[in-house]
């Protein structure tokens, strides 16, 4: 077959001949080894080739197999902050409201019908009412006025 | 060039990734002439090559020898390449002859090819085949393997193989001397 074609090709070459002489085997084969006739590649192709191809392979598993066990630390680290946040936050709100009520900043005692009302300001510059039967909560040395 | 079963089988025992990066060596300029010689286009080639080897990687564990490494390998290429083809033709808006037509002007563009002219009417001549003829006449001519390999590659046996190749050479001989 390689013959055949020969065949066909030697009278076309001759049309084309140049002065320099050049083997039939080197002008017409155009095997892959062979740089004449091989496709035009930059310098430097198979070297960027062959890093791509790591990249998205041995590279890509390796740095996904580091990842993995960080990714599940990271996971449950935030979970235990998150739950030791919220419980940090209900234990302040208990506090809050059990301590309230002894760190008056200034109170208002009035007195509607029978009933002792007390009005203060809290810590948290709320305004608080109260009847006198829960005085009992508030530290009497915080007291200013009294009816 | 080709490395033995034995010494992938040798070194996959050991090392996967040392054995990949062996094969990737070996066969990324072979693999990379054989689909570029059949898309003609630098990018569509560096795309399939690229994904020949990912395939190669994802199943390197299955390899057990039970064929040759490069015929593996090649099998790969072939399947991909075919597949990429076959796709193409289905997306194309325009018609196969036009698309032929384009393809073939990337050819005559003096900055993807450069052969002499003998050498672009021989792959001008080339993409009037069918890819499969076409694939067959690359890997006997120009890539130089056997029938035996190019049957254990396509599946196909080695007659309907010498048959498709003696066919491909008359087209090619009749197409050539008629552009002259």
């Amino acid at each position: 077959m390689k013959r055949l074609l020969l065949i066909v090709f030697k009278p076309i070459y001759s049309l084309h001949v140049k002065e320099q002489e050049l083997s039939m085997k080197n002008k017409f084969n155009i095997s892959a080894t062979d740089k004449s006739g091989d496709f035009l590649v930059s310098e430097n192709y198979f070297d960027e080739l062959s890093a791509n191809i790591l990249n998205k392979t041995i590279h890509k598993t390796s740095n996904s197999k580091i990842n993995f066990p960080n990714y599940k630390i990271v996971a449950v680290a935030a979970s235990i902050l998150v739950i030791a946040g919220l419980i940090s936050i209900k234990i302040l709100i208990q506090d809050n409201n059990e301590n309230k009520l002894s760190k008056i900043e200034s109170y208002v005692l009035n007195q509607v019908d029978s009933d002792l009302i007390v009005e203060f300001i809290d810590e948290n510059n709320m305004m608080n009412i109260i009847e006198i039967e829960d005085l009992d909560y508030i530290d009497e040395s915080l007291l200013i006025d009294e009816l | 060039m080709h490395l033995t079963n034995q010494d992938i089988l040798l070194i996959l025992k050991q090392d996967t990734s040392k054995a990949f990066r062996k094969i990737v060596s070996s066969y990324q300029k072979p693999i990379y002439h054989l689909v570029r010689r059949m898309v003609i286009d630098h990018e569509d080639a560096n795309d399939i090559t690229q994904d020949v080897f990912i395939k190669v990687w994802r199943k390197i564990d299955k390899f057990k020898g039970d064929s040759k490494i490069y015929t593996w390998i090649y099998r790969i290429a072939v399947n991909e390449t075919l597949n990429f083809l076959n796709k193409k033709k289905r997306r194309a808006t325009i018609s196969i002859q036009q698309n032929d037509i384009e393809v073939s002007h990337k050819i005559d563009n003096p900055n993807l090819f450069n052969g002499d002219e003998i050498q672009k009417r021989l792959q001008k001549a080339l993409l009037k085949l069918p890819n499969k003829q076409r694939l067959v006449f690359n890997m006997k001519y120009l890539e130089e393997l056997t029938y035996e390999q190019i049957a254990d590659i396509t599946g196909t046996s080695k007659g309907a193989l010498k048959a498709s190749y003696h066919h491909a050479v008359k087209k090619i001989e009749k197409i050539i001397t008629d552009s002259f």
